[in-house]
Formats: C-alpha cells, sequence, structure tokens
C-alpha cells in the first residue's frame, strides 16, 4: 500500500490529468505507480513523456534491433535484478500484450537456462550486470553488446532503459507501491479477509485524495 | 513457520512425517516478504496437514544450490524427503490453497500409479 494516497483519476489537475488520459487512451487503465506519481504535478507529465519516447510507446519499432518488446524484456530483467515486484509484474503483463506466451514470458526472467537465442541472452545478461553492478562492466563486453547489432543511438537507448527502470525500481520501494493485482484484488492474493491479520487490512482500501 | 539452515534440514525437511513446504527466501529480495505472507497465511489452514518451513538462502548456499535455486522466491514441497512441486515466483494464495486442497489426492494417483507401472499395467491406456 502506497505510503502516500493514490490520486482521485477523476480530480486529478493539470499534468497529473494529462498523464492519466493518456494512459486510459493508450492502455485502459492507470497503474497503481502513475497514480501515486501524479503528486509530481507537471513533473510527471515529463516523467511520462520520457517514458513514452524511450519505451517507443504506443508505436511499434520493428524497423531497428531494438524493438519495444526487448525494450520491455530490458525492464523485466532490470526490474528483477532490483527485486521489484510490481515492475516485474507490470512488464510481464505488457509482454504479454506484445503476444508473448507465460511461458515465453517464463524463459526471459530465467534466461540464463532457457533456450532463448543466444544473442538475446548476452543482451540481458549485460542488463543484469548494467542494473545491480554498472561500474563492472568492461569496455569489451560494452563492445560485445554493440557488435551484436546495435547502434550507438540504441546502446544508449539501452542504457536509458536501464537506468529508468531502476529508478521506478527505487520509487516504488520508497512508496511501498503494491501490484494493482494486489489491490484489484486481494483475496485472490491474500485468502479470505477474514483470516487476515490487521495490519493487512490496508489492502482492502481503495485509497483516494 | 520454521526457520531452518543446513544443520536442521535433515530432521526438519528429510525426516519429517508430515509434507514439507520449503519457501526459499532472502532478506534482500522484497517478493519474498510477499511470498512469506501468503505462506503465513496458508498455514492457518493447512498447518495441520503440512509443515511450513523457510530456508534463507542467503545463509544457506550450498543447500539452496543443492536443490537448484535459481530465483527467489522458490517453493518447493517435499513429501518423505523427495520433492513433489516446484512454485517459482510468488504464488497466489488461490492458487496454493488449490494446490494443498488437491495435494493428498493427487499423491494417491500418483502412488496408485507408480504401483502400477511396477506391476507392469499399461496406465496410458486407462480413461
Amino acid at each position: 500500500m502506497p505510503r502516500v494516497p493514490f490520486i482521485d483519476t477523476e480530480k486529478a489537475q493539470g499534468g497529473a490529468r494529462r498523464v492519466f488520459q493518456d494512459q486510459m487512451k493508450l492502455r485502459g487503465r492507470i497503474s497503481t505507480l502513475w497514480r501515486t506519481r501524479g503528486w509530481a504535478g507537471n513533473a510527471v507529465e515529463h516523467a511520462w513523456q520520457f517514458y513514452k519516447n524511450l519505451m517507443a510507446e504506443p508505436a511499434e519499432v520493428e524497423n531497428k534491433k531494438l524493438t519495444r518488446t526487448l525494450r520491455e524484456k530490458i525492464g523485466l530483467i532490470t526490474s528483477k535484478s532490483c527485486g521489484c515486484t510490481y515492475c516485474v509484474s507490470f512488464h510481464s503483463s505488457m509482454l504479454g500484450q506484445f503476444g508473448l506466451s507465460e511461458e515465453e514470458v517464463k524463459k526471459t526472467i530465467d534466461y540464463q537456462n532457457s533456450d532463448i537465442p543466444d544473442w538475446e541472452k548476452k543482451v540481458l545478461k549485460f542488463v543484469e550486470e548494467a542494473a545491480t553492478e554498472p561500474h563492472k562492466i568492461t569496455d569489451q563486453e560494452f563492445k560485445q553488446i554493440r557488435s551484436l547489432g546495435f547502434t550507438n543511438e540504441e546502446m544508449v537507448e539501452i542504457a536509458e532503459v536501464i537506468a529508468m527502470f531502476v529508478g521506478i525500481a527505487r520509487l516504488v520501494a520508497i512508496l511501498d507501491i503494491e501490484p494493482d493485482e494486489w489491490l484489484e484484488n486481494p483475496e485472490y492474493w491474500l485468502g479470505p479477509e477474514e483470516t487476515w491479520p490487521e495490519e493487512w487490512h490496508r489492502y482492502k482500501l481503495e485509497p483516494k485524495v | 513457520m520454521i526457520d531452518v539452515n543446513e544443520d536442521g534440514w535433515a530432521e526438519e525437511v528429510e525426516g519429517a512425517c508430515l509434507p514439507v513446504i520449503v519457501d526459499f527466501w532472502a532478506e534482500r529480495c522484497a517478493t519474498c516478504r510477499m511470498m512469506s505472507m501468503i505462506l503465513t497465511n496458508l498455514e492457518k489452514l493447512y498447518g495441520d496437514r503440512f509443515k511450513f518451513v523457510r530456508l534463507n538462502v542467503d545463509e544457506a548456499p550450498q543447500l539452496a544450490s543443492k536443490h537448484g535455486i535459481k530465483g527467489i522466491p522458490t517453493v518447493i514441497i517435499f513429501k518423505d524427503g523427495v520433492e513433489t512441486h516446484r512454485l517459482i515466483g510468488v504464488q497466489p494464495y488461490q492458487k496454493m490453497s488449490q494446490l494443498l486442497s488437491t495435494f493428498f489426492s493427487e499423491d494417491a494417483v500418483r502412488k496408485s500409479m507408480s504401483e502400477e507401472s511396477s506391476k507392469g499395467v499399461d496406465i496410458t491406456q486407462r480413461n
């Protein structure tokens, strides 16, 4: 449960309102992350624009090596490396929307032991290292990733995607934002309400301003 | 939920009379906190039929490695010291509850199939 209440999407003003409207148009929903980030007002609008540009949302960029799907996979491995449950859940769901089966998403999460293409394994290994121990990345490793067919522009975009999701993972941890599913269907995740200890009742609340 | 380590593993898990649900976790893992909440609640309902234990993989890396733990949280169910189910990632209460409520009937079927198989009965021909 977030440490600040969610912004009521119907009462949101200014930048937050525009972000919510855009998300409704694009995704048909507003996630708990953005309902919390909405407090940042106009700054959140810039964050959303940056996010959309970086993740190439809503357009697909299949003409590039760094596709929309690969960006989401980078987000998934970054989030997993940072231990962000919320983010792993979100990226898994997005990859499902891009046509990946549950099995394929699992393979991405467990990329080292799965039969995904070798080049993709190398990218995801690089992502994991970049998300956890970026100072250990060597020039040789960086060159190896570039040699897979990424342009300088794409290499910077990969770094930006990793950095953005490391930041979001921190944001989620600082604000203690639970996955959307937990708040939408807490009994599915936590069991019958009558069995909950007192402190879990916060999951049942529909927090609004 | 009982905390186990390498020293207590044989007694608490391998030698347990009840099937054992082991939660492989670590302090550093936020997801594990959620899985732990779910298992704590499941223990209220199934604590008389299963033993609930947890193992900190950072404190017992060799044991985690021996059991092929590649990511946490991972939940493994052992019966008579043998792994019967493995679940990777956070599992919702309802999914876990469904698994535990059918565990013994599944186990009976498994046992019966194993016995028939050892007697040479073709179990693939069964409806």
